[in-house]
């Protein structure tokens, strides 16, 4: 099962640290961590997904919620989210094959930041699921970097 | 107001939490503070002989008054050797302060002299840890750290303080009120909880008690004697719960786990209802788990969320302060009698394992008679890790809570001296004994001069096998008797060809009595009963510096019952047979 957890941290030194010391020293992985300001300054928000089970993100969710610096943790609900992840990558240019790129960066809404002679690189935005398709139909063109931020999520409403 | 120093902003700081003694050893980067705390009269600084045992004295301290120990060490190495003390505080939820010196600001991340990553390496084997990068967050974080140290779950916390920011100036406040946002412990229990798990214990007809580490901790003792008394519940302690109910108690049938008692570990399968109070269900207390307590409802009751259903799944859960959660159940619950489960419980501490006695050499009950004959009871007894902390646990007749120290998590060889150490600067009136092996006590052999310096009164036991004896059981029990580096005696001869035949070592490496004379302590060796009362009554009287009593004991005696590793707590073996 994926389970994605929020936390609002301490915008200190040795937090982001402290909190993959604790998930690692237990023997659980990471999927994705992303961590970035909050609205203010003083804190952060950290994005963390797990692929485990309801046992085992109960345990992280506990562990991480001891360490000091962390002020709170949710488990994000699926139902209830809002979920965005950004991929960059770099496709093969080539002459045959641009127009119908052309129309797979179109239909997933992806745009093209750069251009060189012999490569693109594209934008895309959307959820776990829409990236992962768009990776899958741009794979035959060839991928030379690839480049995903892992999601970062919202809940719907205020809790 | 004006400025002070960093290095007076930590003593004062000290002060303020009633700091009286730290333990310590100096080293360029705590310098300054080192300085200051020479004209501070009020503290009385430690010198120990290794930053380890510096840190398992701060650990006896607090073990054995509940306060917060304190010790300081110097950057790089003097931070690195705390790493094992702070690891055992941390396991057993002590509190802890450690101060570690670092290299300037300016030269963190240059690999600088005793440069070493103090806060990365003591994450995991602390509560919290902080680096101070300006002067001005060192008196909260001093506050703070107190606050974390004790609160809660207690455990170690490392403040690692850059040269610079010692000598650096500020004003000095102190502030009274603690204000951590991501750090509010739970005290009270939930009443839905509690109304839950009274009415288990209402319905329960086989109830039986755990008390943990953290009944003794939270200073809940008496609550739980109470409601023990109340509600006619048995009772088996963890082994950092002893102490908690005393040994003669009709209700206490001793440790359970690995080398629990007979009656411990049948009465947790028997039981229908089973009431963890502050203890973590660890492997060793449990047995396998699949196995474990087969027809009981658990509640569990503790401090630490994540304590529970971490390893045992538990139908009724309490998070909070233990004290608190046992005053506020008191009331609500009724009083009851279990007399046909009382029975049973004394059917099962009819059963008692077999005890050699009258070997040739003597045996470890024979050494806790004349302990428990001779010792006042409110001694403090620390141990080390080994075969006789296992006999401590069985035998040593426990009847006050914060009498053992003991590394039961970790499982730290070397813990006990130093620890004693500790608790006899805490406790100057109060004896206290240091059980230990010829194994662990090398381990910090070293301290005998902190403790020949203080004049302090310890009596050291070695029960000294001249093995590493409780590896050499397993290796006795489960490894063919290829005994793999577990013999301590000097031998000319191939390990593998050695065939116990003890007239051809040379046994006393080392010979303690001499190691004794050379920190200029006082050292007997004893090798019969009479020998050894007469030892232990001397040393009694003896209070002008530590006694070591060097007990030569049955050399291959096991500890018994013993649940093998992943077995259940009903398959205990007594010399290779079920009981």
């Amino acid at each position: 099962m994926k389970y994605i957890l929020s936390l609002i941290v301490e915008n200190k030194h040795g937090v982001l640290a402290k909190v993959s010391q604790v998930i690692t020293s237990r023997g659980y992985n990471i999927g994705t961590l992303t961590a970035g300001p909050c609205e203010n300054k003083d804190t952060s928000r950290m994005i963390i997904t797990f692929n485990c089970d309801e046992k085992i993100i109960e345990q992280i969710t506990k562990q991480i919620s001891k360490l000091i610096d962390v002020i709170k943790v949710s488990l994000i609900d699926h139902n209830e989210k809002v979920e965005r992840e950004l991929v960059l990558l770099r496709a093969a240019r080539k002459k045959d094959t641009e127009a119908s790129l052309f129309r797979v960066i179109e239909i997933f809404d992806g745009r093209i930041v750069h251009v060189t002679p012999k490569s693109f690189v594209i934008e895309l935005t959307g959820h776990v699921e829409k990236v992962d398709g768009f990776i899958e139909n741009i794979r035959p063109y060839g991928i030379q970097d690839l480049l995903r931020t892992g999601p970062i999520a919202l809940t719907r409403f205020v809790n | 107001m004006s400025k002070i120093s960093g290095a007076h902003i930590i003593v004062e700081s000290l002060k303020k939490e009633g700091v009286e003694v730290i333990f310590g050893y100096p080293g360029g980067a705590v310098i300054p503070i080192f300085d200051v705390l020479y004209s501070t009269p009020e503290i009385n600084l430690i010198l120990t002989r290794h930053e380890q045992a510096a840190v398992h004295a701060a650990d006896g301290y607090a073990r054995s008054t509940g306060k917060a120990g304190v010790a300081i060490v110097t950057s790089g190495p003097g931070a690195t050797n705390t790493v094992t003390g702070l690891a055992t505080a941390n396991f057993d939820s002590v509190p802890v302060v450690c101060i570690a010196g670092q290299v300037p600001t300016s030269m963190i991340g240059i690999d600088a002299f005793q440069e070493a990553d103090t806060t990365g390496l003591t994450n995991p084997v602390t509560k919290h840890n902080y680096l101070v990068h300006d002067v001005n967050e060192l008196a909260m974080t001093m506050k703070n750290s107190f606050y974390i140290a004790k609160s809660g779950r207690p455990g170690p916390v490392v403040i690692d303080i850059p040269k610079n920011v010692t000598l650096e100036k500020t004003e000095f406040h102190y502030d009274e009120k603690i204000n951590i946002r991501g750090y509010k412990p739970h005290l009270d229990g939930h009443q839905n909880q509690l109304k839950k798990a009274i009415q288990l214990i209402e319905h329960a007809k086989k109830p039986l008690i755990i008390v943990g580490g953290g009944s003794i901790i939270s200073n809940a003792c008496e609550e739980v004697r109470e409601i023990i008394n109340k509600c006619d519940i048995p009772v088996t302690a963890t082994l950092n719960g002893l102490g908690c109910v005393e040994y003669d108690s009709p209700y206490f049938l001793g440790m359970h786990g690995m080398h629990g008692t007979i009656a411990a570990n049948k009465a947790i399968q028997e039981c229908d209802l089973l009431i963890a109070l502050g203890s973590r269900f660890d492997d060793r207390a449990t047995g396998k788990l699949a196995t474990f307590a087969p027809k009981a409802k658990i509640i569990h009751i503790d401090i630490d969320t994540a304590s529970i259903s971490k390893n045992v799944t538990v139908d009724v859960p309490v998070v909070g302060d233990l004290k608190r959660v046992m005053k506020q159940m008191s009331p609500m619950v009724k009083e009851k009698k279990h007399s046909e489960w009382m029975e049973r419980i004394n059917e099962l501490k009819a059963m008692t394992h077999e005890i050699p006695k009258n070997q040739s050499r003597i045996t470890s009950f024979e050494v806790f008679e004349v302990i428990n004959d001779l010792i006042p009871q409110e001694t403090i007894v620390a141990t080390d890790v080994g075969q006789h902390q296992m006999w401590t646990a069985l035998y040593y007749k426990f009847k006050f809570p914060r009498t053992l120290l003991t590394s039961g998590g970790l499982g730290t060889m070397g813990y006990g001296f130093p620890a004693a150490i500790g608790a006899q600067f805490a406790n100057p009136e109060k004896p206290v004994i240091c059980i230990t092996g010829d194994g662990s006590f090398q381990m910090n052999i070293q301290e005998l001069a902190t403790a020949v310096i203080h004049k302090l009164p310890i009596i050291i036991l070695v029960m000294n096998n001249g093995y590493l004896g409780m590896v050499r059981q397993w290796q006795e029990l489960f490894n063919e008797r290829r005994y793999s580096a577990t013999c301590l005696m000097y031998c000319e001869k191939n390990p593998q060809e050695c065939q116990g035949n003890e007239d051809d070592c040379l046994i006393l490496i080392p010979d303690f009595i001499k190691v004794a004379q050379a920190y200029c302590a006082k050292g007997v060796r004893v090798k019969t009963l009479d020998e050894l009362k007469k030892a232990v009554t001397e040393a009694i009287h003896y209070t002008d510096g530590p006694m070591i009593i060097d007990i030569i004991t049955e050399r291959t005696e096991n500890v018994w019952p013993m649940v093998p590793g992943g077995a259940s707590l009903d398959e205990m073996l007594k010399g290779g047979r079920v009981i």
